[in-house]
């Protein structure tokens, strides 16, 4: 079993949400999580990482958003941390507003949390210490894949 | 990765196909394209997504924000959704009851 565990730190910058899907969808996948679930996985913590990072540049803030994906047994725990203001962050996740909107085209918002709540086991989003939000959610696996099978992703 | 967009004419109906990625970077790419075909008249818009490989609430809202942009023109946006990936994010949240939903282009342009 190769330990999929990853920590990773990106600048509050929407094109970084890529980055941060694509490293723990990998670590999803190492862990051998089933590819249904490893898609739970990437599109939950784009939800929540797209959060941080509209919250962290509304705090006008350069701090990075910080990632980090745990296996613990048949479970895949998934913290995003951000420096902005819990607050914002809480009402952002409910609003689903987290595009910066200055066309003449509104988002439908407000998509975000029941996406996140339809995709993790659990999720919780609490006040950081010393400022700004932990957002954590929980995947658990009922069917075990092989680790490292191939998967359709 | 990233977001290819091409949009083509199929008689009265503008098509939108999408390759690639649909996120909080990609998005707005989106959102201007539907805008853009609702400036220059465009009513009834189809957009294929045969070959997106992530789609987020992001690209939810663009999409109902184009929906309803057009409703309002009498017009409808049908989507072309080959992947249980895809559309399990619109069942989940209760969006596959609020678009016409086609298996493929042609079915979707065929339909009334």
């Amino acid at each position: 079993m190769i330990d999929p565990d990853v920590e990773l730190q990106i600048p509050p910058k929407p094109e970084y949400v890529a980055l941060v899907r694509h490293v723990v969808g990998a670590a999803a996948r190492m862990g051998g999580l089933s590819p249904d679930l490893v898609d739970n996985v990437k599109l939950a913590v784009s939800e929540a990482a797209t959060n941080a990072v509209t919250t962290t540049r509304r705090a006008n803030s350069e701090e990075p958003v910080e990632v980090r994906a745990e296996l613990e047994g048949d479970r895949l725990v998934v913290l995003v941390t951000d420096r902005g203001s819990h607050d914002e962050a809480v009402r952002a996740l409910e609003t689903g507003d987290t595009v910066p909107s200055s066309l003449d085209f509104s988002f439908e918002r407000g998509l975000s949390l029941p996406l996140i709540q339809g995709l993790v086991d659990e999720f919780e989003i609490e006040p950081r210490d010393g400022g700004g939000s932990v957002v954590r959610m929980t995947i658990i696996e009922t069917e075990p894949a092989e680790p490292d099978a191939e998967a359709t992703t | 990765m990233n977001l290819d967009l091409e949009t083509s004419t199929h008689g009265t109906t503008s098509v939108v196909t999408l390759r690639g990625e649909i996120d909080v970077y990609t998005a707005p790419r989106l959102r201007q394209a539907l805008i853009d075909l609702v400036g220059q008249g465009a009513t009834d818009i189809v957009v294929d997504m045969d070959k997106v490989d992530f789609l987020d609430s992001t690209g939810l809202g663009v999409l109902v924000g184009g929906l309803k942009r057009v409703k309002s023109n009498e017009g409808d946006l049908k989507l072309v959704i080959t992947q249980d990936r895809i559309m399990k994010i619109f069942d989940i949240t209760g969006l596959s009851k609020v678009f016409p939903i086609h298996g493929s282009l042609d079915d979707a342009l065929q339909s009334p």
